[in-house]
């Protein structure tokens, strides 16, 4: 049995090595795959990030009047945070709101004097919210519109981000969808490629076969250095891919950083999930190969 | 040795291949099959070493019956009966060597036995130096009796020869022939498709005539007649 797996194995090597040039095509194409694979991370994570950054700056602040006491601002403050999606709410009080406005304007003396002119604060309590899904700010919003809180408040700073805030969910949706499309064209090119580079290689090899089948080999003799040398492709492919994409990122990344204030580096992003990101790509490649081989073989191999 | 009872091989109802073919050969007979283009002889061949099944009718092989011979079944077959074809089908990318220690690869024998029997081989078909050598740098003549080599492998109890000599001329058609006659001395029975007149009359071996898939004459120390 071991000197027969030996066998397998050293005829699964000489497959490839004298037919090398099949063998590279084979690979290079899995490599191809791999990358567009690598691409739609790299876009994913990107987009993902942007989305966030943006998100991150978005909010939508609740003035109220100035006359509102602090528990009835709270009990505004319970009812936002009823809604789903709403991940922070901070509820400032008036001497809060004043400490800030002046922290704020520092430099400004004559600002800062016309303030402490007047013997009454004459900020309001400000309710500050933060939404994990921008599309909520304009529930939130419209759900404050009812006669009972809209006595107390003020004004809401929604209508200056409500364009923003809009183009976000266009554009996300948007990148999503064609996140989708591109893997599921990729994906179908490269099934079609792999499947006929295999399909060519046991066409070319169909001589061999029948002489293999002639002199006695039993099936899994015949099927075995087909296994193993799709094993190489699977092995060599994941292996070329990654290191390509290692050095990659390093290159991509300075320029990637520019795009984002806040140290980001894709290459660490990459390695926080390589476990989840490499046993995609193993899975994805190996799953061709399997496919396209076993359905390659269930045609040409009638053994 | 080969017992054929009432063997008939229908590919397609106007496609016949063989019919009701009585066939009984003894160890270490030689038996040359003759026949027009068509008649059936490949068919025939080709049913002894299962590569096609018959459609009625049963075949044994010694005491085995392999009328119904399964898939996992075969490869077992194939290591009794020696097999050489007209086209000759050496692995191209392989040595002349490596060719020959295909056949004992497959079937599992030891790396040892391997370098010991295959010089053997080629010393047989007279190919002892040049078993470093690929198929392309070969003669046809030579090629063809490296394919001969390879059939011999498993000392097999049955050699089937379809046209062996099919592309050869006449000096390597001879050198090939006397192989198996070399062979058949040894004990060894040997099934041979030819169309070659020469050969059948200065064999003075059996010969089994073919028309239309069926045996039209089957006679001892025969001449070519059609
Ligand atoms: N795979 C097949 N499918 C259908 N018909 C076939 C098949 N193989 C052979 N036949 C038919 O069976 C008959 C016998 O063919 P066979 O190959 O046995 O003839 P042959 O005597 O070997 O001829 P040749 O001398 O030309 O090699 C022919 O009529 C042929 O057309
Ligand atoms: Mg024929």
């Amino acid at each position: 049995m071991i000197i027969s797996l030996a066998r397998v194995i050293t005829f699964g090597l000489q497959n490839f090595w004298r037919n090398i040039g099949l063998s590279l095509t084979t690979i290079t194409v899995l490599v191809l795959t791999l990358l567009s694979v690598n691409i739609l991370f790299v876009v994913n994570i990107t987009t993902n990030r942007a989305v966030s950054a943006v998100n991150d700056q978005v909010d939508v602040s609740i003035y109220f009047r100035p006359d509102v006491q602090l528990d009835e601002a709270r009990e505004v403050e319970a009812f936002v945070k009823s809604f789903s999606d709403v991940v922070e709410t901070t509820l400032k009080a008036p001497d809060v709101v004043l400490a800030e406005f002046i922290k704020q304007h520092e430099r400004e003396p004559a600002v800062i004097a016309s303030i402490k002119e007047l013997d009454k604060n004459p900020l309001p309590a400000v309710l500050v919210i933060k939404s994990g899904n921008p599309a909520m700010y304009r529930t939130i919003v419209e759900a404050l519109d009812v006669p009972e809180y809209k006595l107390l408040i003020e004004s809401k700073t929604f209508d200056n981000h409500s364009l923003v805030i809009d183009k976000i969910n266009v554009i996300t949706t948007r990148v999503t969808y064609l996140a989708t499309g591109l893997t599921g064209v990729f994906g179908l090119i490269a099934f079609l490629i792999i499947f006929n580079a295999i399909r060519v290689a046991i066409y070319s090899q169909r001589e061999e076969i029948s002489i293999t089948k002639l002199v006695g080999a039993s099936n899994w003799f015949i099927r075995g250095p087909f296994l193993f040398s799709g094993l190489l492709y699977v092995v060599l492919s994941f292996g070329i891919t990654s290191v390509l994409v290692y050095f990659g990122l390093r290159v991509l990344d300075p320029y990637i950083a520019v795009l984002f204030d806040n140290a980001f580096s894709l290459q660490q992003q990459f390695m926080a999930h390589a476990l989840k990101l490499m046993s995609i790509q193993f899975g994805v490649v190996l799953l061709l190969v399997a496919v396209s081989s076993a359905l390659a073989m269930r045609r040409h191999l009638r053994v | 040795m080969i017992k054929f009872k009432n063997v008939s091989k229908v590919y397609t109802p106007d496609s016949v291949g063989v019919k009701n073919i009585y066939l009984d050969v003894q160890p270490g007979e030689f038996v040359c099959v003759v026949g027009a283009s068509g008649s059936g002889k490949t068919t025939l061949a080709k049913l002894m070493f299962a590569e096609e099944r018959p459609t009625e009718g049963a075949i044994h092989i010694g005491d085995w019956d392999i009328t119904h011979i399964s898939q996992r079944e075969i490869p077992e077959l194939r290591r009794q009966i020696g097999v050489v074809f007209q086209d000759f089908k050496l692995l191209p990318k392989k040595t002349v060597f490596e060719n020959v220690a295909f056949a004992l690869q497959v079937a599992g024998a030891a790396s040892k036995r391997i370098r010991k029997v295959v010089p053997e081989l080629l010393d047989v078909v007279g190919l002892k130096d040049k078993g470093e050598r690929y198929p392309f740098q070969l003669s046809g003549g030579e090629q063809q009796r490296v394919v001969v080599a390879r059939a011999l492998a498993h000392q097999p109890k049955i050699i089937v020869a379809d046209e062996p000599t099919g592309n050869l001329d006449a000096l390597n058609t001879k050198e090939v022939i006397d192989i198996f006659k070399q062979i058949n001395e040894f004990g060894t029975t040997v099934i041979l498709v030819t169309h070659n007149r020469e050969i059948v009359n200065s064999l003075k071996r059996r010969v089994v005539t073919l028309d239309k898939g069926e045996i039209i004459n089957d006679v001892e120390k025969g001449r070519y007649h059609i």
